[in-house]
């Protein structure tokens, strides 16, 4: 029997764990628009997410992922086609690097 | 976008590498499903699993050749190392992408429907399957199946 916890409107993925005691249980996944984290969906955890009205997508609630530099973006400053300080943002003032915001 | 299929299999414990995926400079390669579990009888102990990104690929066990699922694509660009490492590689602060804690008995998979995990087109670079911690030091083999 599959135990589904939780359901997603719009899921980005799908855990599937087989335990021998509680069977199979399926776990929605979502993925955070900025650092791309693929985290669980767990309502009523109490853990804080955001969601980026630019990206229109969930954010996975860490503070450098308050201001929107999109992950498409953040992987091309990773690969150095991009510079970092000419990311336009929203929500926060930019100061040249991903981890420091200003609100 | 072809696929192809990576997998090692390696001791777990405290920050030890099972598999990378190391990018190449032409392509992105994107993690689309993960497959974990015990390469051997298991116990009862738990293995605390994360995805993070690294600069520097370390120094691998061994190397895998991703095998592509349609054999009429070309060989991939990117490449595998598998675990046990004996220098690590270089992982980035705060760069973790998935993570998961189960017990060893457990068997986890996850499959992404939309946009997978992705590692940026630098060579050298890439994503790294590491257990951050256990309470043994069983073997366990990991599965992925990535595109690029």
């Amino acid at each position: 029997m599959t135990l589904r916890r939780a359901t997603a409107t719009n899921r980005n993925g799908l855990i599937i764990l087989d335990d021998p005691e509680t069977g199979i249980v399926e776990i929605d996944t979502l993925q955070c628009v900025h650092c791309g984290l693929e985290f669980p969906h767990c309502p009523g955890s109490g853990k804080i997410r955001g969601f980026c009205t630019r990206c229109n997508g969930p954010t996975c609630g860490c503070a450098k992922c308050g201001e929107c530099v999109p992950m498409e973006a953040q992987l091309e400053i990773l690969e150095g086609t991009r510079n970092p300080t000419a990311v336009t943002v929203c929500g926060g003032m930019r100061l040249g690097v991903i981890d420091k915001v200003v609100k | 976008m072809a696929t192809y299929t990576g997998k090692g299999a390696a001791a777990v414990g405290s920050s030890l590498t099972l598999l990378t995926l190391i990018s190449s400079t032409s392509r992105r390669p994107e993690i689309r499903h993960i497959n974990f579990g015990a390469a051997s009888t298991p116990a009862d102990h738990y293995i605390d699993m994360d995805v993070s990104r690294f600069t520097a690929v370390g120094t691998e066990g061994s190397g895998w050749t991703p095998v592509a699922h349609d054999p009429a694509d070309p060989a991939s660009s990117s490449d595998c190392g598998v675990g046990a490492f004996s220098v690590e590689p270089t992982y980035t602060a705060s760069s973790s992408v998935h993570g998961w804690s189960c017990n060893s008995r457990t068997c986890y998979q996850w499959f992404a429907e939309d946009k997978g995990l992705f590692a940026p087109a630098t060579a050298n670079n890439g994503l790294g399957i590491r257990s951050v911690s256990s309470g043994s030091s069983a073997s366990h083999k990991v599965v992925i199946h990535f595109r690029e």
